[in-house]
């Protein structure tokens, strides 16, 4: 399938000739070769390489014996330090003169940390990444100074993902900060960092985090090799990751599970599962990830063992009146007329005398006009947010029903499906129900139960084919018997939870020593 | 390649909800048809009967612990008689699985949607068949575990209810009965426990071989006890002159049991709605053998046009019979073809293994 | 070209599943709780419902009214009279949530099957549907309104459901079916009168051969459901007070409890004798004349023994009248069949019921006084 979709993707790509085409091709000579001992012909290639770009700077410097250049790009360089740097450098007495090589070894000069290279290629990728690349004339190697300037936020709650109790850090927009929280979070030799490069015109750093002896190798290698294999132009956040390493890109259902809290982050690790991590993005994706995970929060294990089972309960009856509420309702009133109690079905069709529209229409603008007003919601400046309250509130609900537009009931219904999306906290998760929600809607409302029944059936069909890295999504339910099915859907007391989830098919299963 | 895909919980779901299926509803009015109150009998003793067949098949798929039917026949009786053996099981799963659509579409339309068309009925359930089809084995193993706990629960939930309004005097006398009716209920009940033959398909795939023999006994013995107290409650609930008349007498009876506090009414559409879920895994579960089947005969080349092919076939035999009762005649006749079939191919697969090695 | 393929089935299924062949919204029909069927010369069914008015305002907290038309129309059949009044009526009449049907004595009498196989084939009947005898025409009783009722029929139907009157047994189509339809059981129906626009259930119908045959009063009644469910029969018994010999009236109201009845069979010289056990727990709510110095102990012992002396009072007279009938209401066949199939296949039961021999054994087990001091020192 994937194969299928990209060779589609790759014939409409064909179809047009940009006339930018000819500028990217000029920068095409190999950036591989190694760097001239003239430092004027290296600084002229570079500058060539970066095609006059304004935020690329250079400064020669010349003390008595050595005549170097500094190649960085403007604002990401912290400029005191690096005119520390400089002076420091002028004021290096000229006897010690044995090599600059061991200048830097030696550190005498910058306390940072110094990459080497010889290419072109790696020292564009330095400047890139807000390093300092230092040429220095006659020698066919340069060196690398580490002056990042790191211009992010504060670590900061996240407005994503609340939580009762337990830390309220979230992962911000930088790498390094992020793979810090985890590590503060798991100091142990065995949580392995790894780096790679993804997106062909971003360059994005991206790490996968992953504890040694506790996470599949399979699945480790397998998403490096799928991260590796990423060929795509940008990489804004981690998401984008996510996207493109799915196993079934075409899904309605997420198969990995974001997250911006390193408390989650750092658990998943210990349950055998990887972290992919990318720069600029505060969103960690969680993988192989099953369903049930995105009907869990981390708050479950800091609530007490009764209260986290209640709540998950709770959870699980809001998803599915989510889900079922309105279909249900459709079913029951207009095709299996009979079920209703006695006592709800005279009503119901007395109040419906004075609606003109067809239930299932009826219903349908009743969900789309609710899907609307959180779309609208969502992502308005927080001043205007009373006036959609209003709005959406008193005009459509209350006046609609006054007016006779809809059914008081069906208003109830649909309110019940919104509130019961609203307990399940994964984002991902509620746009996967929302959208299949309408699909049974329409299904219940030309078979009623039976086509309920039956659309039910195609779609857990099609969630027991999707794979997450390899884990089935419908483990346990479809793995293993109803005693560890339990064991996921419930939580069980940390005295009596030795062992890890089986279905993450991790290499150690024991949580605890002995 | 990796073959071996189906681990043991799957085989012993995809054991269970490919027996529980049309049985489930219809088995006490064809027992109490015959055997009136002794029904427990022959229902065990088709379990006994069920339980050897599935000895030797598994006795035969000993020998070949990673071949499907088809290899296995290849192996003993070379290419063009395997391909005979072969045809003749797609026969089979193609009746058992029309006959199936078939009933269950007559059950729908009786009790859920009286005005909808038959053929869009049979169309939807062929097509939820169809779908698995699609995808791998892995999928069909996955979808039947997901669906076990409901088609456990169908029948638990009427054991579960009957219960308290159980009359014992409708159960007695225990032994009342002759010879020839014994016979031909336990035929019945050995048609309803039938389900052991789609190994020859999937024991190619399981991983977990070792256990597999226990496990299998285990889910039939399992199955035939359900059966036996559903017949027994059935009966003990209903009466033995009531449960004879009615059509689906375990529908109706989850109609008649009353549920304090449950507020809707006609619940058994709760329960023909889980049952439903039995229905979808028996249809699948066979409609996908027959099609592995047929790919596997079929050259390479023609395997894009199989699926379509295969389908309106399925379709048009699911809406051969006229009525009821000729549903009843043709999922009998889908029986009778499945135990004849899987007991003479298994055991001439034996014999001929057996001298061929006693030749060696 | 198998994408083609794929695609054509897509656009077949999308075209099939478009026609909506069973979305029959709830507002399109009228939604009737109630049937009364009587017979007319002809041998004609008479068909009679009520639609009650609907009420159009959506602020009006009440749904139900007692407003309602009354329709009666005939037909050879239930469904054909039904049909002929959808006719009439601007909407079908749905059948889904029928409640209570009433059939009058003369269809009881001879073509009870006629009605019961409609209901019993049609799977869209509800489960709690409760059959009533009409003493006169059926067609009466649907047209009563109480004006204590809310909506008449859902009203009748919810009586039957909290069931606490003593002097008849619901019975719904279920029960009705599976003694009608069994053997060795003799199905019965309450009695149903209208009386002054209120209706009245009293007493039930006995059937014989699927016929009905005759019927038990009151007092009657609450004996047959002390034996056949007796958790359902109403707690108060009233019985007469002081030495029976005494002229003296004075009355004790007993509340009964944890009511508990067992039949028992057994085959003697080729005749059966039945064997019913009823065990009760009571204790005194009313009694007025307790004398000074009387022993608490004889107190009990005189009010139990009155209260089983009642009790056999009911149940023999009770019996005699089943035996008058030949109508096996209490379901002995049942226990003879499961007990002496041998026997039962030999003979006839609908006439070796009259020869059963009976043995009655009443315990009651006076427990307190309820609140009040038991008596006056």
């Amino acid at each position: 399938m994937l194969n299928k979709l990209k060779h589609l993707f790759s014939l409409t790509n064909k179809k047009h000739d940009f006339p930018y085409e000819s500028n990217t091709k000029s920068q095409n000579y190999s950036i591989k070769e190694t760097i001239d001992s003239s430092m004027s012909k290296n600084v002229h290639k570079i500058k060539e390489i970066f095609g006059n770009s304004q935020d690329f700077k250079f400064r020669e410097i010349s003390n008595s014996s050595n005549k170097i250049t500094l190649l960085y790009i403007n604002g990401l360089v912290h400029e005191t330090s690096l005119n520390e740097f400089i002076a420091e450098y002028l004021s290096i007495k000229t006897n010690i003169e044995s090599s600059i090589e061991a200048l830097f070894s030696q550190q005498y000069l910058a306390s940072t940390s110094i990459e080497r290279s010889n290419n072109y290629e790696e020292l564009v990728k330095f400047i890139l990444n807000g390093l300092v690349v230092v040429l220095v004339e006659g020698y066919k190697i340069a060196y690398a100074l580490n002056f990042i300037e790191s211009n992010t936020r504060n670590i900061a709650d996240s407005d994503l993902e609340k939580n009762l109790r337990g830390p309220r850090d979230a992962f911000i927009e930088d790498i390094n900060t992020n793979i810090a929280l985890i590590r503060k979070r798991i100091k142990s030799t065995t949580l392995q960092v790894d780096n790679l490069i993804v997106g062909s015109r971003t360059n994005t750093n991206t790490a996968i985090l992953y504890i040694r002896d506790i996470a599949n190798p399979k699945i480790v290698n397998e998403a490096k090799e799928r991260l590796s294999q990423i060929d795509y132009d940008e990489i804004q956040d981690g998401t984008f990751l996510a996207h493109l390493v799915s196993d079934n890109p075409i899904t309605v259902f997420p198969l990995m599970y974001p997250t911006e809290k390193p408390d989650r982050a750092a658990s998943s690790l210990l349950q055998g599962k990887l972290i992919l991590l990318s720069d600029n993005s505060p969103t960690a994706i969680t993988l192989p990830t099953v369903f049930i995970d995105f009907l869990h929060v981390q708050d479950d294990f800091y609530e007490r063992f009764y209260s986290a089972i209640a709540s998950r309960i709770i959870r699980y009856i809001g998803a599915f009146l989510a889900v079922f509420s309105t279909p249900m309702y459709i079913a029951l009133t207009s095709v299996n007329v009979d079920m209703l109690p006695t006592k709800l079905a005279i009503p119901f069709s007395q109040v419906r005398y004075v609606v003109p529209f067809p239930l299932i229409i009826e219903a349908l603008i009743m969900e789309i006009t609710l899907e609307i007003l959180r779309e609208a919601g969502l992502r308005i400046p927080s001043p205007i947010g009373p006036a959609i309250s209003i709005v959406g509130g008193l005009v459509v609900g209350q006046t609609a029903v006054n007016a006779g537009l809809i059914s008081p009931f069906l208003t109830i219904i649909v309110a019940l499906s919104a509130i019961g999306s609203f307990t399940v906290t994964s984002v991902d998760l509620v746009i996967s129900l929302r959208i299949i929600k309408f699909l049974f809607i329409v299904s219940a409302g030309i078979f009623g139960l039976y086509g309920l029944g039956a659309s039910v059936t195609l779609l857990v069909i099609h969630c027991c084919s999707l794979t997450s890295f390899g884990v089935p999504y419908f483990a346990p339910f479809s793995e293993e018997g109803i005693k560890n099915s339990l064991k996921s859907l419930f939580r069980q007391p940390f005295i009596l939870d030795f062992k890890r989830h089986s279905y993450y098919r991790t290499k150690n299963e024991k949580k605890v020593r002995k | 390649m990796n073959v071996k895909r189906i681990n043991i919980f799957q085989i012993r779901a995809i054991l269970i909800t490919v027996t529980t299926g049309i049985g489930l509803i219809t088995l006490p009015r064809v027992l109490a048809k015959e055997t009136s109150t002794t029904s427990w009998l022959p229902m065990l003793l088709g379990l006994i009967l069920i339980l050897i067949i599935s000895y030797f098949i598994l006795k035969l798929l000993n020998h070949f612990p990673n071949s499907d039917i088809y290899e296995i026949s290849k192996n003993v009786l070379g290419k063009y008689i395997s391909i005979i053996v072969c045809l003749l099981f797609i026969s089979y799963f193609i009746l058992v699985s029309s006959s199936t659509v078939r009933f269950t579409t007559d059950v729908v339309n009786i009790w859920m949607l009286p005005l909808t068309p038959m053929k869009v009925i049979i169309l939807t359930l062929l097509t939820i068949a169809s779908y698995i089809c699609f995808k791998k084995i892995e999928t069909l193993g996955r979808f039947c575990t997901v669906f076990l706990i409901f088609n456990v629960l169908s029948v638990v939930l009427v054991l579960f209810f009957t219960f308290p309004s159980l009359k014992e005097y409708n159960l007695r006398p225990f032994f009342h009965t002759n010879l020839s009716h014994l016979f031909r209920s336990t035929k019945a009940s050995l048609l309803s426990l039938l389900g052991i033959e789609t190994l020859f398909i999937f024991n190619k795939f399981i991983s977990d071989k070792i256990n597999i023999k226990p496990t299998i006994y285990k889910s039939i013995i399992f199955i035939g006890l359900l059966y036996v107290l559903l017949v027994e409650f059935t009966i003990g609930y209903f009466g033995i002159d009531q449960v004879k008349v009615l059509v689906f007498p375990v529908i109706s009876l989850f109609k008649t049991i009353e549920i304090r506090f449950f507020i809707f009414e006609r619940v058994e559409l709760f329960f023909l709605t889980l049952w439903l879920t039995a229905a979808f895994t028996t249809i699948s579960i066979y409609y996908y053998c027959g099609f592995y089947l047929l790919t596997k005969i079929l050259p390479k080349r023609l395997s894009r046009l199989v699926l379509p092919f295969y389908l309106v076939i399925t379709y048009l035999l699911a809406q051969y019979p006229q009525n009821n009762e000729d549903t009843i005649k043709l999922l009998n006749l889908a029986g009778n073809t499945g135990i004849i079939l899987s007991t003479s191919i298994t055991l001439l697969l034996l014999i001929i293994i057996k001298l061929r090695g006693a030749n060696k | 070209m198998k994408k083609l393929i794929f695609l054509s089935y897509i656009l077949i299924i999308v075209f099939i599943f478009t026609g909506c062949w069973d979305f029959k919204q709830i507002d399109n029909y009228y939604i009737i709780t109630g049937l009364g069927i009587d017979k007319n010369e002809d041998g004609e069914f008479v068909v009679t419902t009520r639609i009650p008015v609907p009420i159009t305002g959506l602020q009006t907290s009440s749904t139900f009214t007692t407003e309602g038309r009354v329709i009666s129309r005939r037909g050879n059949t239930i469904l054909n009279a039904l049909q002929k009044m959808g006719n009439e009526l601007k909407k079908e009449i749905f059948l889904g949530h029928l409640q209570v049907v009433i059939i009058s004595r003369d269809i009881a009498k001879s073509d009870i099957e006629r009605v019961i196989d409609n209901f019993s084939r049609n799977p869209h009947v509800q489960r709690k549907l409760y059959l009533l005898i009409s003493d006169k025409e059926a067609k009466d009783i649907i047209g009563s309104v109480n004006p204590l009722d809310v909506a008449p029929i859902p009203d009748l139907a919810n009586m039957f459901d909290i069931n606490k009157t003593n002097n008849f047994i619901p019975v719904t189509l279920d029960e009705f079916i599976f003694k009608y339809r069994g053997i060795g059981y003799a199905p019965i129906l309450p009695l149903a009168k209208v009386n002054n626009n209120i209706i009245e259930v009293n007493g039930m119908g006995v059937f014989h051969d699927d016929n009905f045959i005759g019927e038990l009063n009151g007092e009657e009644t609450r004996a047959l459901s002390l034996l056949i469910s007796p958790d359902f029969t109403s707690e108060y018994y009233t019985v007469p007070g002081g030495d029976v010999n005494n002229d003296e009236k004075t009355y004790i109201t007993i509340r009964t409890s944890n009511k508990s009845s067992k039949i028992k069979v057994s085959l003697e010289d080729s005749h059966i004798k039945a064997f019913l056990t009823i065990k009760l727990n009571a204790r005194i709510s009313e009694y007025s004349n307790i004398k000074r110095n009387q022993d608490i102990q004889d107190l009990y012992r005189m009010v139990e023994k009155q209260l089983e002396r009642q009790l056999l009072k009911d149940l023999e007279s009770l019996i005699k009248k089943s035996k008058d009938y030949n109508s096996d209401i209490f379901g002995i066949g049942k226990y003879v069949r499961a007990n002496h199939m041998k026997y039962w296949d030999k003979i006839n039961w609908e006439e070796e019921y009259a020869n059963t021999e009976f043995k009655i054994n009443i315990i009651v087990n006076l427990r307190s006084a309820s609140s009040t001091k038991i008596s006056i020192d």
